[in-house]
């Protein structure tokens, strides 16, 4: 119903531009003009030029001959422009063909590049940067922008780590940087630098926060991805500025990459209307396989009978002589005689609609442009009881008020609302998926009066307090309504023809509310029915930045061209946090705090507040040499009072050689250009009072109530700073075939320095630890991309962008030397190491006999054949966890990323796919669905386990054994994978009607697509997704999956007309 | 134009205002804006009592009972940590031993940290004395924790304010006696300095409290005169009786009452004030209806059949402190061992426990002097105070042991006294049995696990010593 209603909305909405379209020309007496558009440069014929009559809505595109035919009213003028091309105005008089040719406008996009706080010609370009336009990343079903990154830029890992609607996407430029401090890249849109606030917060202790009013009042982890507010079809394009002469101009934020972002705004022109709208359905891309019924009854018998043996019994002893926990129901001792098999996993995962329909609107006059979007975008989750919903609005306007001056605003809003899912962890902290995992598939979902079935045998075997997966769900809500609003504003003074002042002020206003409710059906581990909680929290946060930059652009003697710019800026952010929970509730049917008794809350400001002047010098000689310096000096509030300030310095060199003389014999070579650079940027994402001491509220009680106490909780440090990167690159751009073939090679070696340590201290000291600038790490790497028109013919186009990336990481230097830090409880942080490496007891296989065991290192004086055997790293003949060792680390070798555009004519095919090879991912929830504990229900790759001797299994796979001693640790390498994945990320396939019957339709074009996203997954992972991680944006914790919310896969069917 | 001269010198402007840069966190409390009068004091010792309640929570009695033959763990899936201390298999990594040592130093920390701030306020003579003396006692009883637990430890008697203070204080470990040295020095103080001070609750430090450990100490250091001394004047202040009711020691509403020394408080109601026995010392299983909302146990510290064997006939204490069998949801009843003291059955919230935990009592006054006047060879004069113990557990008096026969009965008397109550470790220990009690104990049950010399001592917890590895590690890890 929802559907159709929704459909007939969209369809209502064409037909009425469609009737506007069609009755604006009916005016006037006309005559004739026809004519072809091409470049003043070589003369190529420009396809889809816009050619309006000045003044008026008339007006039409060329055609793939650079043709075009117009009925002008007398004494017209025509003005003829294209995207990267200045505009002219053509007067007609009195002729009838007019051939116009259009100057390529150097400062636009098509050949300049947005660094920060300007442009630069691409030619001048020393640095890393790496430039996607909006075209390259459309993706119909995609939420945020920064997923469709993955594999279109060399140096940047991107991570889908969740599938749930508009969740985390980690983005990484050029390797893990930071071990305590953020790792988020700095985002840029339109000028307004956001503070980097993360995709998504670690969910580890979400569920479990859940059954106190304090731990839900805590619970203001981040679901949605705060990039989601951006609307990908606004985006103009993307640079990614990796090298530190690229990002030293944002100084203490520049560190970790910047991203900037920029907006499509109004050009001269027609007024253009473009609608997309697009219907998709969503489903689960992947579904473990689990034991069936039969299966998984025969697995908990021989299971239990193995620990009863194990305990001394003998497996013939009736259930009346055992303990309960090593009991078996008759009915599992037959297999064959259960009837019911349920899949739980079909029980929570559903086929879901996405709908997203898109408006927007450009077009201007020579003194005022616009560019004006609105969209809403609905997705329901591939999981029961989960959506999210986002309206977003766009009013860009640029406007020259007078000869010299100009102002404009880049405005959006967007409201993001949805619900929910509780996936990760534990099915006793209400995780779904371990619930639906665990969950015995010998019961039925609902009883026989429709009731969901609840199974009291399989808790006293066990199981634990695994309720209906159905009712966990409805017992669950997870409510949040994201508001942002971003306003930036300037006026440009041309104050002589060289010399620009440009001052902006902009705010962003971002409201966050999330209510929380757990009811009692949800059980934890040890009660069915958890008296019921809820929380709520509500987070604003004010932003604003006020920038002022003097821009100087000339060249001399047509060879010397100097870009210089001086600037000061200001930025101060605030975020307001009010948090409450609430228990004891009289009844369940209002799912509000205030139905309760509210009994934790907690309100806290943050604040920084950001200094800086910097300054840029870019000097290009004949387009053979260039150079660029720049300086930055950013004071910050988050610093200790001996180190407020600090100067961020970098320089860059390049030679383009294809300009010389001698090169111009060699005519296939294009572009060669050799770049060099070496910066020193910061990242001040380190806290923002971490360098004071402080105190924290403890309780005691005293007369049987509540008294509150102060305990020091953390250790002043007045040398508190910033952490520094030292980056050197190299690269070398190559332009074959008039630049046909472009091939971008970067070697970068990048010094982090000062980083922040959480210095673990002796208790004896009182404190835990003390937050020091004191750790170095390094990040090597490799990139490459490589553009190219494969074939070229009028008929068949095929275009590739291949990309690939490898970054080492190595930690240089800790607090200690030989020190380690536990970055999770299965990954280290060591001197020599990368970041976070995987440090767990190794796994070897299966004693597949008793012969094996002896002489062998045991973890247990009793480990039997079937057990798991481990490797005894310090050779003392046992195994415990003084032989934990290395081995894997959450770091890929390397990530790759191959995107194919074939074009038949009218129809177009895009192909692209992404990699990741040599990272691992520990599965924490792989414990219960890999342990072969004999409780829950297990990974059909139990069912070749160990049995006996005589049919010992994969090797891999231990006996199932309900004991504590001989399945093994509950942490080693038996749960770490190897999660290298091959994916076919999207397949997007679309029509463009012809323009001879668009122009009948009167429209400038039509397409239609059908696109297909997350297609297939070539993967050993058994997971649901290789690039899961449940720590969300804690990149330093990547490569934990405890059950994240799987990636679905998307059919998007779209229609995108603009008229 | 004057209006974008204007925007620059506002710029300008606002970059001359330092001010801009300094910002401090409003919404909470920083070192420099507290501890300035009275009741800052009062505010921070409650923050140094607070610790107390996680080290007794479940620390305690794991290393009390856990370790001996007291207790064994039914869960069928137990941490490493618990393992290792049932089956006396210390290592480094033992995450509890790790908590004791960190929660011990914490709660010196804050003491220290008090002590350091006193000077700069003035405070009343009677305020200070009572602030000095809480937080010497405080720092004497993490101590005694630490040196009874681990042996030569670190000794810090100051606060820091920076990581550089830290850097240079001698943080290695000092000889036992030198800790024992500083124990004895601040609880005598404390006794001193709180005695006649208005006492308001028994969780607070008292001067009765303060000699009580003091006896403990020198008992443990085997100074007989001095523990009988001291023990004695707690006697004889006749402040505190035994409790006619053995159970109303355990269950719910026992605070204040004469026996209690020193308690330790928690809060029933879900706010975070209750304790875990509930669960620790109940069953692990799912069909189990003796909580609200028919909560599980956890089977964690469950008492051993040789420990519900050791009481006599008659013992009123046996089904006070321990439970043979539970009610099921079936409304069945099943046999299985548990405990009973400090469980809160009125209420089925994990770790919401709200009974108090007696941490110092009078029972263990007189049996400590007792011992004392034994060792020091006045056993006829020790008799009273054992049988006293007795008699209220329903007991006959005892009579006419030799000395060794004596030390034995005190024994026995410690262990069903104290069971659960995290003592018996350290009664072993001190009276040099553990290893012939305990090695005893796993031939009986027929586990293959043995105590050695060395493990009289717990190993200096792994974190601590890849923090400095200059701490060494005790002997045999």
């Amino acid at each position: 119903m929802k559907t159709n209603f929704k459909n007939r909305r969209v369809s209502l909405l064409l037909c009425f531009f469609l009737t506007i379209s069609l009755i604006s020309p009916l005016l006037a007496q006309k005559s004739p003009v026809r004519g072809t558009v091409t470049t003043t440069e070589d003369g190529t014929p420009l396809v889809g030029a816009t050619i309006a009559e000045k003044g008026t809505n008339n007006g039409t595109t060329t055609d793939a001959n650079g043709a075009y035919q117009l009925n002008v009213s007398p004494n017209a003028t025509l003005v003829v422009s294209f995207i990267g091309y200045n505009f002219r105005e053509v007067p007609v008089g009195n002729r009838s063909v007019i051939d116009v040719a259009l100057e390529a406008d150097l400062q636009q996009l098509q050949d300049v590049v947005v660094v920060g706080y300007g442009t630069q010609r691409k030619k001048d370009i020393s640095g890393s940067i790496t430039q996607i336009s909006g075209e390259q990343l459309l993706q119909p079903s995609a939420v945020s922008f920064d997923q469709m990154l993955q594999g279109k830029a060399p140096g940047v890992q991107i991570n889908q780590t969740t599938g749930a609607p508009g969740g985390n996407v980690n983005v990484l430029i050029r390797g893990v940087s930071s071990i305590t401090g953020g790792n988020q890249p700095l985002y840029v849109i339109d000028g307004f630098a956001l503070s980097p606030g993360g995709g998504g917060s670690d969910m580890r202790d979400y569920g479990n926060n859940s059954y106190s009013s304090t731990g839900m009042a805590r619970n203001t982890a981040n679901r949605i991805n705060p990039l989601a507010s951006i609307n990908p079809s606004d985006i103009e394009s993307i640079e990614i500025l990796k090298d530190a002469s690229a990002t030293a101009i944002y100084g203490s934020r520049g560190a970790n990459g910047v991203i900037i972002i920029t907006t499509k705004r109004g050009s001269y022109g027609k007024s253009q209307i473009t609608v997309d709208a697009s219907y998709g359905i969503q489903e689960v891309a992947n579904k473990l396989d689990m034991l069936n019924a039969r299966q998984y009854a025969e697995y908990v018998a021989d299971g239990r009978d193995n620990a009863y043996v194990f305990s001394g019994g003998n497996a013939s002893d009736p259930n009346s002589k055992r303990p309960a926990s090593q009991r078996v129901r008759p009915e599992f001792r037959n297999p064959e005689s259960i009837t019911t098999d349920t899949d739980w996993q079909d029980v929570l995962f559903r086929s879901a609609p996405v709908r997203n329909l898109q408006v927007s609107s450009t077009g201007g006059n020579e003194k005022t442009q616009y560019f004006i979007s609105g969209g809403y975008l609905s997705q329901e989750g591939i999981i029961v009881n989960s959506d999210y919903n986002r309206f977003n609005l766009r009013v860009n306007v640029d406007a020259q008020v007078s000869k010299r001056v100009k102002i404009g605003t880049s405005t959006f809003g967007s409201f993001g609302f949805g619900r929910f899912a509780n996936t990760e962890s534990h099915y006793g902290q209400g995780g779904l998926i371990s619930n639906v995992l665990a969950a015995s598939p010998t019961i039925p979902v609902y009883d026989d009066e429709g009731n969901y079935f609840f199974d009291q045998a399989d808790v006293t075997d066990g199981l634990g307090f695994l309720a209906n997966v159905l009712s966990v769900s409805e017992g669950t809500q997870d409510m949040r309504r994201v508001m942002d609003v971003v306003t930036n504003n300037f006026v440009e003074i041309n104050l002589t023809d060289e010399l620009t002042f440009r001052s902006s002020v902009g705010v962003n206003f971002n409201s966050n509310n999330i209510r929380l409710w757990r009811s009692s059906a949800v059980p934890n581990f040890t009660s069915l029915n958890h008296p019921a909680t809820a929380g709520t929290s509500k987070a604003e946060t004010l932003n604003w930045l006020n920038e002022n930059t003097l821009t100087y652009k000339r060249v001399f003697n047509n060879k010397h061209f100097v870009n210089g710019l001086v600037g000061f800026t200001a930025q101060k952010n605030r975020v307001d946090l009010v948090t409450a929970g609430a228990t004891d509730f009289p009844t369940e049917y209002v799912p509000y705090i205030s139905a309760g008794i509210v009994n934790a809350g907690t309100q806290t400001v943050n604040e920084w507040a950001l200094l800086s002047g910097m300054a840029r010098i870019n000097y290009s000689y004949d387009g053979k040499y260039m150079l660029t310096a720049t300086i930055r000096q950013d004071g910050s509030s988050r610093f200790g009072s001996n180190n407020k300030w600090g100067a961020f310095p970098s320089f860059s060199v390049g030679y383009n050689i294809a300009e010389e003389d001698f090169m111009e014999d060699v005519r296939f070579v294009s572009n060669l250009k050799l770049r060099a650079s070496y910066g020193i940027s910061g990242n001040n994402q380190i806290g923002d009072y971490t360098h004071i001491g402080l105190l924290s509220a403890t309780r005691y009680v005293r007369n049987n109530a509540l008294n509150p106490g102060l305990v020091p909780r953390t250790l002043s440090n007045d040398n508190l700073t910033w952490e520094k990167s030292k980056q050197t690159n190299f690269g070398l751009d190559i332009g074959l075939f008039k630049d046909r073939v472009s091939i971008t090679a970067d070697l970068y070696r990048d010094l982090k320095t000062d980083l922040l340590l959480a210095v673990q201290l002796p208790a004896a000291s009182g404190f835990n630890s003390s937050t020091q600038n004191i750790g170095d790490i390094e990040n090597r790497g490799f990139e490459l991309g490589i553009q190219s028109t494969n074939i070229q013919k009028s008929s068949f186009q095929w275009n590739t962008n291949l990309t690939f990336s490898r970054n080492r990481n190595e930690v240089l230097r800790l607090a200690t030397e030989g020190g380690r830090i536990s970055t999770s409880p299965f990954q280290i942080t060591q001197v020599g190491s990368p970041i976070s490496s995987f440090f767990l007891i190794n796994k070897l296989g299966v004693f597949m006999n008793s012969a094996e065991l002896d002489g062998a290192a045991l973890q247990h004086p009793r480990t039997q054949a079937g057990d798991l055997k481990f490797e005894d790293v310090n050779g003392d003949g046992v195994i415990n966890q003084s032989d934990r060792k290395i081995v894997g680390t959450p770091w890929p070798d390397f990530t790759w990323g191959f995107n194919n555009n074939f074009t038949f004519g009218n129809l177009s095919l895009d192909v692209s796919l992404v990699g990741s090879q040599g990272a691992y991912t520990y599965m924490e929830s792989g414990a219960a669905f890999l342990g072969a504990t004999a409780v829950q229900n297990n990974h059909v790759r139990t069912d070749r386990r160990w049995r006996s001797e005589a049919d010992p299994g994969d090797g891999i796979v231990p006996r199932a054994i309900r004991n504590n001693y001989a399945i093994g640790f509950g942490t080693s390498s038996n749960f770490l994978f190897d999660n290298s994945f091959v994916r076919i990320r999207n397949v997007k396939l679309s029509y463009n009607l012809a323009k001879k019957v668009t122009n009948r339709m009167k429209l400038n074009s039509l397409t239609v697509y059908a696109n297909v996203a997350n297609v297939f997954t070539f993967t050993d992972y058994p997971g649901y997704d290789p690039e899961s991680s449940t720590t969300g944006d804690n990149v330093v914790n990547a490569g934990i999956d405890y059950n994240n919310y799987p990636l679905p896969r998307t059919y998007t069917f779209g229609i995108r007309t603009s008229f | 134009m004057k209006k974008y001269i204007a925007i620059i010198f506002a710029g300008i402007t606002l970059s001359a205002c330092s001010d801009f840069l300094t910002l401090e966190p409003a919404y909470e409390i920083n070192e420099l804006s507290f501890y300035k009068n009275a009741q800052d004091f009062e505010t921070a010792l409650v923050g140094s009592y607070s610790g107390l309640q996680g080290l007794h929570n479940a620390e305690i009695v794991y290393l009390g009972d856990l370790t001996t033959d007291n207790a064994e763990i039914t869960w069928t899936s137990p941490t490493v940590a618990e393992s290792e201390l049932d089956e006396a298999n210390f290592t480094p990594p033992n995450s509890i031993l790790n908590t004791v040592w960190d929660n011990c130093f914490t709660t010196i920390a804050r003491s220290n940290n008090i002590l350091s701030r006193l000077d700069a306020v003035e405070l009343t003579q009677a305020r200070e004395s009572r602030f000095r003396g809480e937080s010497l006692f405080l720092r004497a009883y993490s101590y005694f924790y630490l040196v009874r637990l681990f042996g030569n430890v670190p000794v810090v008697d100051v606060a820091f304010r920076s990581p550089n203070e830290i850097l240079d204080f001698d943080m290695t470990r000092r000889p036992a006696d030198e800790v024992y040295a500083l124990i004895i020095k601040d609880l005598t103080e404390a006794a001193s300095l709180l005695q006649g001070v208005a006492q308001q609750s028994k969780s607070q430090a008292s001067a009765g409290a303060a000699k009580t450990l003091l006896g403990k100490v020198y008992l443990t250091q085997k100074k007989y005169q001095e523990a009988a001394g001291v023990l004695k004047e707690v006697i004889d202040g006749n402040k505190y009786s035994l409790n006619p009711s053995y159970a109303k020691l355990f269950t719910n509403g026992n605070d204040e009452l004469s026996e209690s020394i020193f308690e330790i408080k928690y809060l029933s109601g879900n706010v975070g004030e209750g304790n875990s026995f509930s669960t620790l010392f109940t069953p692990p299983r799912f069909d189990m209806a003796i909580f609200p909302n028919n909560m599980q146990g956890a089977g964690r510290i469950i008492p051993t059949r040789q420990v519900a064997n050791a009481y006599e006939a008659g013992d009123v204490r046996r089904k006070v402190s321990i439970g043979d069998s539970v009610k099921l949801v079936t409304g069945n009843y099943a046999r299985d061992l548990h405990g009973l003291k400090f469980v809160d059955f009125t209420t089925g919230v994990g770790g919401d426990g709200g009974i108090n935990f007696t941490a110092l009592r009078y029972a263990d006054v007189l049996l400590m002097y007792a011992e004392a006047l034994n060792e020091s060879g006045q056993t006829a004069a020790a008799f009273p105070y054992l049988n006293q113990v007795r008699v209220r557990a329903g007991l006959a008096p005892l009579a006419g042991l030799s000395q060794t026969a004596f030390a034995r009965a005190i024994e026995r008397e410690r262990r069903v006294e104290f069971l659960l109550e995290g003592h018996r470790w350290f009664d072993l220990v001190r009276t040099g049995r553990a290893k012939e009690v305990m090695n005893a104990y796993f031939a009986e049950v027929g586990l293959k696990f043995s105590l050695e010399d060395h493990e009289l001592l717990m190993p200096i917890p792994l974190r601590e010593i890849d923090i400095d590895p200059k701490l060494g590690q005790n002997p045999g890890y």
